[in-house]
C-alpha cells in the first residue's frame, strides 16, 4: 500500500490511484475545471497542478496535474506552494482573457488574486473554456458520440460533426449539465427540446401531459436497459399517484367484521 | 521468389553484387524532393534520351539511376558518376548532351557544372573532396543518394539486411544488449536512450506490442526524415524488423506526414517488395518472427509528431497528446505497449547490430554516441543535409561544412532544434553539438535543424515566427499552450509594430516560464525556448524595439525604412525585383525608392550587388519612459 | 438496521414531514424540495406519504449510465453521488414508483430520500407516528410481499 505525503500529511493510497483521488478521499481541496468523476481524467485545464518531489531524487521537483499523476510510495505533494498558486493564477488569468464574461471564471480567478485579466481579452467569444467535458460525457457516459471538437489550437471549438444538427444526439442534455460555464443552450417547452440546433419531441405523460425526457432518450433507455416500451409513459408525479392509490386501497381494506383498518405498515 | 533462409538472402545478395559489378559505370541523378523541385526528373529523362542517341547501352555499359536525396539540396539537381566520383551540380536538361559527349564518352570535365568553393574559388571535381561532403560521416545517410531507393537488389548490394540476418540469429535479449552498448539515443528530439525504451516495452505486461516509426518530422527546415524515407526506405524497414524481433512485436506502423507523398510511394514499394520476398510477413528468414508494417498517413498537423498524439492519430482519433506520466511503452497505441522511434533512430539499428554496439559507441561524445544528421539551412553558403559525429562544434558545422555565411556577412546566431529550440549566439560557437550541451544553454539539438542567421535577421522576429508557428500547430487541448501562445504572440506583435513596452517584455518572460511548466506536452513546454533564449542572448535588440522603436536588422516592417545610398551603381537589379514598383531609376543615376509604395520586403537589399540599399529606422529614435 | 415505516392510516395530511425534509436539505420551506410527498385522497379522506423505498435491486441504479447511484449498505440507503451524476434524468423515469425527484430550478439536478444520513427528520417530526424510523426485524419481509402482489398499473 503506497503512502504519499500531501501538504505534510501522510496519506495511505491504493495502487493505481491518482493524487487527486487521494486528495478527494481526504477532503483536501484541489481546484479542477475539466475533471469529472464519470469520465476519464483529461488533463486539459491544468488547474489541478500540484508540486511534487521525492526523497529518492533530492533536488528534483516537478509540477504535474493531480488528476492524472499516479501515486507512488514516498511521493511528496504540495497543493498550495507559491509556484503552484502562480501556475493556477496564470491558467485562470488566461481563461479570463478567453472568457471575460464568464462569472464562473471570474470568481475562480478572484480566488487567486486576478480581478482583471493581465492579457488581451478575446472579443465576441462565448464562455466555452474547451474543457471537453461535454464531448467526453457524450462519448464515455452516454455513448452517443454526438458532438466533438472541430479545428485546432486557437480555432478549436466544440462542434457537431460537420456543424450539422447531430444525428446521434439523444437530447439528454447531459452535456449542458456538466458544462462548468453553462455554455450549451437548451430550449425547453413541454413538448419540445431544442439542443445543438436539433429539435427533439418530449415524452409526454399519458395522464397529466408533463415531460422530462426526449423520445430519443426514452428509446435509448428502453433499448439499453431492455425495458417494456410503455415504461416511461407516466411521469413521476402520476406514478406516485398510482402507488398512493394502491396503498390507499390496501390501507382502507377492512377485516371482515372489524371496524378497524388493517394495520398495514409500508416500509 | 521468397527468401526462406539467410542462405537464400546471401545468394540473392551475391547475384545483386555480380549484376552491379557487371555494369562498369553508373550515373546517379538525385531524385530527392529538393532536386525534383529543381527539375531533376527532366534531367534523368534527358540522360536516357542522350545515351540512346549516342548508342550507349544502358543495360551493359552504363546505368542511370534515380537516387534519393543527396543532401546538397541548394546545388541541385545533383548528378554523380560511379566509379569516377565526379559530381556535377545545378545540372539542367540542356547540359546533358554536353555531359554525355564530354564526360561519358571522353572522360572530360564540364567545368561550368563543377562545384566551386565560394571562399577559395577553387573547383572541386571529386564529390568526396567537396568540403560539404568531406567532413561528413554518413551512417544514417549511408545509402541515401547512392542507390535506387526502390530496388532491393541495390540495397542488398550495398550490404543491406546483414544486420537483420545477424539479429535473427541472436536472442532478442542479445539484440537489446547491443543497442544498449551502442548508447543509441532517440534522434527525433527527445534523445531518450533507445535501449531503455525497448526494455520497458519488453517488460510491460501483455502479449501484443506495437512498433512505430515516427515519420512526421514537421519542424520547418527539418528535411532529414523525409530524405531518409525517400532515399533509403529498406533501411527504415530493416531497423523496424530488428526492433520487432527484440521487443516481441508482430505489428508495426510507419506514420508519414501528409506532406511527404514521395516518401509514401517509396516506402509502400519497399514494403510490397519485402512482403514478396518474405522479409515481412510470417516466419521471417525462418526465425519464427511474424511481423508486418502498415503505413499510416498524417493529416497535416505538426502536433502529430508528438508520440502520444501520433498514436491517437493512428487509431483514428483526434491528434491530441496525453500526459506521459504513464509511458507509451506501457500504454501506447490502443493502450498497449508501444515502441515509437524516429526514422533516423531506426536506420541506425541495422548498423549497430551488423558491426556491434561497441564499435558504434566509438563515435560521438561520452553521453551522445554515434552521428547525427543536421539540416543546415539559412544564411549559410552550403545548405543541405549533413551527417557528422556528435561532438562536432557549431563552428565546424557552419564554417567548415557549411562554408561560412553568405555574402561574407557576419554570423549572428544559429537556431537549433526547430521551433522547440533556442538561438545560440557567436560567443558559444565552439559548443560541441550533442544532446545535452545545447540543452544546457536553453536550446536543444531537437531533430537536427540548424538555421544560420546573419545581421539581417531580427531576433525578435525569429521568436515571433516560431511562436506563430507553434500557436497555429497547437492542438488546443491545454490552456497554457492554446491561450498562452496566443497571448505571447500578441505581445510580440505589439513589440514588432512599435507599440511594445518594457511591461510587455516582463509579461512575456513571466508567461513564458509558466507556459513551460504548465503545458501538457513538449510542443507547449518547449515553445518558450526561442522566446527565452533570444531574450537571454539578444536582450538589447528587444530593448531597441521597445525603447528606440528600432529594428537593427531591418526586418520589422513597421520600424524600418529602406534607403538607397549614393554608392548605387544603377544596375537596375532592384527595379526588376521590386514587387510594388517602388524603385525607379535610369542608367548612371542613383536609383530612387518611393517610401509610399515600399512594403519593406527587403528583396532589393538582398539583390543589390554593392549593398547600396540600407536599412534605417522608420522614425526618429524616441525615448519611451518604461 | 433501522427502516422508515409508513402507516398511511395515521397520516393527517399536516405536511410537517415535507416541510422538515425540505428545510433540512435546502434551508427552505418548500414542498417542491421535499423528498417525501403526501398524496391526499378526498374520496376516502386518506393521505398516503410517499417516499423512496430504498429498493434492494434499484431500477434507478440500473438505469444510470454513469453509475452515479449506489447503495450504502450500512444505512440500507440508495444514494446519488453528485460528483458522478451527469444530469441526464434517466433515473427519474426509471423509478417505478416515481420517487426520484427533479429540481425545478436547476435542470438536470435530481434528488431523493437519503434518510438524512441516519436520522430522518420526517420521522422525527411526524406528530402522529405515520412516519417512524425503527429497528425492523420480522416485518422486513412483508413489504416485499405486499408490493409484489400489487403491481403498479399504468393508466
Amino acid at each position: 500500500m503506497p503512502e504519499i505525503i500531501v501538504d505534510g500529511r501522510r496519506l495511505r493510497c491504493d495502487e493505481g490511484e491518482t493524487i487527486l483521488d487521494v486528495c478527494g478521499r481526504n477532503k483536501i481541496k484541489v481546484p479542477t475545471l475539466c475533471y469529472h468523476e464519470a469520465v476519464e481524467s483529461w488533463g486539459g485545464c491544468r488547474l489541478c497542478m500540484v508540486e511534487i518531489s521525492h526523497p529518492k531524487w533530492p533536488g528534483w521537483k516537478d509540477w504535474v496535474t493531480a488528476c492524472l499523476y499516479p501515486v507512488r510510495d514516498g511521493l511528496v505533494v504540495g497543493t498550495g506552494t507559491p509556484r503552484v498558486r502562480r501556475l493556477r493564477a496564470t491558467v485562470l488569468d488566461l481563461l479570463l482573457a478567453r472568457c471575460p464574461n464568464s462569472d464562473v471564471i471570474r470568481s475562480l480567478a478572484a480566488e487567486y488574486g486576478i480581478e482583471e485579466t493581465s492579457y488581451q481579452p478575446r472579443e465576441d467569444g462565448d464562455n466555452c473554456i474547451l474543457c471537453g467535458l461535454c464531448v467526453r460525457v457524450c462519448a464515455e457516459v452516454i455513448g452517443a458520440n454526438a458532438i466533438g471538437t472541430a479545428g485546432r489550437g486557437t480555432s478549436k471549438e466544440i462542434s457537431e460533426p460537420l456543424k450539422e444538427p447531430p444525428a446521434d444526439c439523444i437530447g439528454c442534455a447531459a452535456c449542458a449539465y456538466v458544462c462548468p460555464t453553462n455554455v450549451i443552450m437548451v430550449l425547453q417547452s413541454r413538448t419540445q427540446r431544442i439542443i445543438w440546433d436539433r429539435s427533439f419531441d418530449m415524452v409526454v405523460c399519458k395522464q397529466c401531459g408533463k415531460s422530462h425526457i426526449t423520445v430519443a432518450q426514452r428509446d435509448w433507455l428502453v433499448k439499453r436497459n431492455d425495458l417494456p416500451a410503455d415504461y416511461y409513459d407516466l411521469c413521476d408525479e402520476c406514478k406516485r399517484k398510482v402507488v398512493a392509490n394502491t396503498q390507499k386501497n390496501l390501507a382502507s381494506m377492512k377485516y371482515p367484521g372489524e371496524d378497524d383498518l388493517f394495520d398495514i405498515d409500508y416500509i | 521468389m521468397r527468401l526462406e533462409t539467410v542462405k537464400d538472402l546471401e545468394k540473392r545478395r551475391k547475384q545483386a553484387i555480380k549484376n552491379k559489378e557487371s555494369v562498369p559505370n553508373t550515373i546517379l541523378v538525385c531524385g530527392g524532393t529538393g532536386c525534383l523541385a529543381s527539375g531533376s526528373a527532366a534531367v534523368a529523362d534527358e540522360f536516357s534520351k542522350q545515351l540512346k542517341k549516342h548508342g550507349i547501352d544502358t543495360k551493359v555499359q552504363l546505368q542511370v539511376k534515380r537516387t534519393g536525396c543527396h543532401g546538397f539540396c541548394e546545388r541541385g539537381p545533383i548528378v554523380t558518376f560511379v566509379p569516377s566520383g565526379i559530381l556535377y551540380q545545378k545540372v539542367k536538361p540542356a547540359h546533358v548532351e554536353e555531359i554525355v559527349e564530354k564526360t561519358v564518352k571522353n572522360g572530360e570535365i564540364v567545368k561550368k557544372l563543377v562545384y566551386r568553393d565560394p571562399s577559395t574559388k577553387q573547383y572541386v571535381e571529386q564529390y568526396s573532396e567537396i568540403p560539404f561532403y568531406k567532413h561528413q560521416t554518413r551512417i544514417a545517410l549511408r545509402n541515401t543518394g547512392q542507390m535506387d531507393p526502390t530496388s532491393i537488389d541495390d540495397y542488398l548490394a550495398r550490404g543491406g539486411f546483414k544486420g537483420l540476418a545477424k539479429a535473427l540469429d541472436m536472442k532478442p535479449e542479445a539484440v537489446l544488449d547491443e543497442i544498449e552498448k551502442s548508447g543509441l539515443r532517440g534522434r527525433g528530439g527527445g534523445g531518450f536512450p533507445t535501449a531503455r525504451k525497448w526494455r520497458s516495452a519488453i517488460n510491460a505486461p501483455g502479449e501484443k506490442k506495437y512498433v512505430i516509426c515516427n515519420g512526421d518530422g514537421g519542424a520547418p527546415g527539418a528535411l532529414m526524415d523525409r530524405s531518409i524515407m525517400e532515399g533509403d526506405p529498406f533501411d527504415v524497414l530493416e531497423g523496424m524488423i530488428i526492433g520487432a524481433w527484440a521487443i516481441g512485436s508482430d505489428e508495426g506502423y510507419i506514420y508519414v506526414r501528409q506532406e511527404y507523398p514521395l516518401a509514401v510511394v517509396h516506402l509502400r514499394k519497399a514494403i510490397e517488395t519485402l512482403r514478396e520476398v518474405g522479409l515481412l510477413g510470417r516466419n521471417i528468414l525462418g526465425s519464427g518472427l511474424n511481423f508486418d508494417i502498415t503505413i499510416a498517413r498524417g493529416g497535416g498537423a505538426f502536433v502529430c509528431g508528438e508520440s502520444s498524439a501520433l498514436m491517437m492519430s493512428v487509431a483514428g482519433k483526434v491528434g491530441e497528446p496525453r500526459a506521459k506520466y504513464i509511458h507509451s511503452t506501457e500504454r501506447g497505441l490502443y493502450d498497449l505497449p508501444t515502441v515509437l522511434n524516429n526514422v533516423e533512430t531506426w536506420v541506425n539499428v541495422p548498423v549497430i547490430i551488423e558491426n556491434g554496439g561497441e564499435r558504434f559507441a566509438q563515435c560521438g561524445t561520452e553521453k551522445s554516441k554515434g552521428t547525427k544528421v543536421f539540416a543546415l539551412i539559412g544564411r549559410v553558403n552550403n545548405t543541405g543535409l549533413v551527417e557528422v559525429p556528435m561532438g562536432v562544434t557549431l563552428r565546424d558545422l557552419i564554417f567548415n561544412i557549411g562554408g561560412g555565411i553568405q555574402r561574407n556577412r557576419e554570423f549572428k546566431a544559429v537556431q537549433t532544434g526547430g521551433p522547440s529550440g533556442g538561438c545560440i549566439p557567436k560567443e558559444l560557437l565552439d559548443l560541441p553539438v550533442d544532446f545535452d550541451r545545447l540543452t544546457e544553454q536553453g536550446s536543444m539539438m531537437g531533430s537536427g535543424g540548424m538555421i544560420v542567421m546573419d545581421e539581417r535577421t531580427c531576433m525578435v522576429d525569429v521568436a515571433r515566427y516560431f511562436l506563430n508557428f507553434l500557436m497555429e500547430e497547437s492542438c488546443g487541448k491545454c490552456v497554457p499552450c492554446r491561450e498562452g501562445l496566443r497571448q505571447l504572440k500578441g505581445l510580440y506583435d505589439r513589440i514588432v509594430e512599435g507599440y511594445g513596452t518594457m511591461e510587455d517584455l516582463k509579461k512575456i518572460e513571466w508567461l513564458a516560464e509558466d507556459v513551460r511548466i504548465a503545458s501538457l506536452c513538449a510542443l507547449g513546454k518547449s515553445a518558450p525556448n526561442p522566446v527565452l533564449s533570444t531574450i537571454r542572448f539578444f536582450r538589447d535588440e528587444y530593448e531597441e524595439h521597445i525603447n528606440l522603436k528600432r529594428c537593427r536588422a531591418g526586418v520589422c516592417k513597421a520600424l524600418t525604412k529602406l534607403v538607397i545610398k549614393d554608392n548605387c551603381i544603377a544596375c537596375g537589379k532592384c527595379i526588376k525585383v521590386c514587387a510594388t514598383d517602388a524603385i525607379t531609376g535610369e542608367k548612371k543615376k542613383v536609383h530612387v525608392l518611393d517610401q509610399g509604395k515600399c512594403i519593406v520586403c527587403g528583396s532589393c537589399v538582398e539583390i543589390c550587388p554593392v549593398d547600396a540599399v540600407q536599412v534605417e529606422p522608420a522614425s526618429k529614435a524616441v525615448e519611451v519612459p518604461s | 438496521m433501522k427502516q422508515l415505516v409508513i402507516k398511511p392510516q395515521l397520516c393527517t395530511n399536516c405536511h410537517i414531514c415535507e416541510l422538515a425534509c425540505s428545510f433540512k436539505h435546502s434551508s427552505e420551506f418548500s414542498l417542491a424540495h421535499s423528498r417525501v410527498r403526501t398524496i391526499y385522497h378526498p374520496e376516502d379522506d386518506l393521505t398516503v406519504p410517499e417516499i423512496c423505498l430504498q429498493c434492494v435491486d434499484a431500477a434507478c441504479m440500473k438505469s444510470c449510465p454513469s453509475k452515479a447511484i449506489y447503495v450504502d449498505d450500512d444505512l440500507g440507503c440508495v444514494l446519488v453521488n453528485y460528483s458522478r451524476c451527469v444530469g441526464c434524468l434517466s433515473c427519474v423515469g426509471a423509478c417505478p414508483f416515481g420517487n426520484m425527484l427533479q429540481d425545478a430550478g436547476k435542470v438536470g439536478h435530481v434528488f431523493k430520500c437519503d434518510l438524512c444520513g441516519g436520522d430522518p427528520v420526517c420521522a422525527r417530526f411526524c406528530p402522529t407516528g405515520a412516519l417512524t424510523y425503527v429497528e425492523i426485524g420480522p416485518l422486513a419481509g412483508r413489504q416485499q410481499i405486499v408490493l409484489e402482489e400489487e403491481e403498479v398499473k399504468v393508466g
